[in-house]
């Protein structure tokens, strides 16, 4: 599908772009009449009014994986090769990408989804189950999208800040993406003896994968708990703006 | 009152010079508009430029001397002064010369010694300029990236002021994530629950910490 679209021609390129468009505009029109009211999209006010509870859950969170996920994820790292641990990650972002797939239509960008779409067929086809980014290497590009990124795109507030036991930080927006990436996942429709040991894979190498980041985190912050807190948000806004976040957003931070 | 319908020789001359001082003025105007941002965008190269010398020396070099170079450039190349009443927010006005002075003194310390052990290996690491952009108040952003064959690549903004005849970085955003705006929550709980000293006490031990690890 993907190889069509990209080498039709630039008669039907332009067809596309233009089709595109257009349901782009009629999803802006329809999210508009749904969400009238709200236009707080990527605001980088923190809400925390759980704050005491949310710390709570970050320290029992952060000696857990002091204790079980850091050893494991070293022993990880130190034990299989990059390369195999860039398969297990390109497995798993795969299993995922349905959900980034999906959330690029809802927002109403209908290239990157198209793109998306062949990007999962690429990879799960010819890249073995998604073992090998054959699509990166086809210029294919990689998105990150989610149910929260949709929703701020459709005017919802975020919300309060939340750390949840085992998933991390989330602000009340996001957290129905916890239940669509689920479903959209096939990990979620294996057997029980499948899924669970997968899952455990993925949560060592997610762990691994974020090693670095971690010890950068550790080596910088003074309080833990707001350096995460603050840097998730920000991140979260980054992420809704697709990378591009308005310089004017910034501009009441300096000036005093 | 005698009215023309075409102006004579002398009111096109006037017209024509009229138009000349304004080209001249909008050329000179975007010209120094267009010096001023490459300027800024120089700065942030030579920062770069220093960056990938200390992470190319790597133990070569040593901590203390990739922190002491690092450290002549963040001096240069940061406003401090800026950026110590941003990231204090309003506590920064109640602080005396003297303690802002201090406080001036281990933020360099404690940038110095962070850039000097995160850029410590050279692994093909390349800096990228993809472009600037203006922003209110003078201020430019310059949005750059760093990218290498073993890691994912990551956007590197910074915002650059006119200081005098240079210009100078005010913050720096890695991938979304302003460093200052999260110091600046952290730096304010200090400060609301012990007091300038216990920032400072804190951000001596967090410097110290990261020059014993080395």
């Amino acid at each position: 599908m993907n190889y069509v679209i990209f080498n039709s021609g630039s008669y039907s390129l332009c067809v596309i772009a233009e089709i595109c468009n257009r349901l782009r505009l009629v999803t802006s029109l329809i999210v508009l009449l749904l969400c009238n009211g709200y236009s707080t999209v990527g605001q980088t006010i923190v809400d925390d009014p759980f704050e005491a509870r949310n710390r709570e859950r970050f320290e029992s969170s952060d000696s857990l994986d002091a204790s079980l996920m850091i050893p494991a994820a070293e022993s990880y790292v130190e034990d299989l090769p990059r390369g195999v641990r860039l398969g297990v990650s390109n497995f798993f972002g795969n299993l995922f990408y349905p959900n980034t797939m999906l959330n690029n239509f809802l927002q109403g960008k209908f290239i990157e989804g198209v793109s998306d779409v062949g990007r999962l067929v690429v990879n799960t086809t010819l890249g073995v189950g998604g073992i090998f980014d054959v699509a990166t290497a086809l210029q294919i590009p990689i998105h990150e999208e989610d149910f929260g990124q949709t929703l701020a795109v459709w005017g919802v507030d975020s919300g309060s800040y939340l750390y949840l036991p085992l998933f991390g930080p989330y602000t009340e927006r996001y957290t129905p993406d916890l239940l669509m990436s689920g479903l959209l996942n096939p990990l979620f429709y294996t057997p029980v003896t499948v899924m669970v040991p997968l899952s455990a894979l993925y949560l060592v190498n997610r762990r691994a994968e974020v090693l670095v980041q971690t010890e950068v985190r550790d080596e910088s912050a003074l309080d833990r708990y707001l350096f995460t807190r603050d840097a998730f948000i920000q991140r979260r806004e980054f992420l809704i703006y697709d990378g591009n976040v308005p310089t004017s957003n910034l501009d009441d931070f300096f000036d005093l | 009152m005698q009215w023309k319908l075409r102006p004579d020789t002398t009111d096109l001359k006037m017209i024509r010079q009229q138009i000349s001082r304004l080209l001249v003025v909008s050329v000179a105007l975007l010209g120094g508009s267009v010096k001023a941002d490459e300027q800024a965008v120089a700065s942030v190269d030579e920062f770069h430029g220093l960056l990938l010398e200390v992470m190319q020396a790597g133990d070569a070099l040593g901590f203390q001397d990739r922190k002491a170079r690092l450290k002549t450039m963040v001096s240069q190349k940061f406003d401090m002064e800026t950026i110590g009443n941003v990231v204090l927010n309003r506590h920064w006005r109640d602080l005396s010369q003297q303690q802002q002075q201090s406080f001036i003194e281990q933020f360099i310390d404690l940038s110095s010694a962070t850039y000097a052990s995160r850029f410590d290996n050279y692994s093909q690491q390349q800096f990228q300029t993809l472009g600037f952009e203006s922003m209110s108040a003078g201020r430019v952003m310059v949005r750059t990236e760093i990218t290498s064959p073993t890691m994912t690549t990551v956007k590197l903004d910074y915002i650059l002021q006119p200081d005098d005849s240079s210009w100078k970085i005010i913050a720096a955003i890695a991938d979304g994530v302003n460093d200052l705006a999260v110091k600046r929550t952290e730096y304010t709980a200090i400060m609301n629950a012990g007091g300038f000293d216990q920032l400072l006490a804190e951000l001596t031990a967090q410097t110290q910490a990261l020059n014993g690890s080395q």
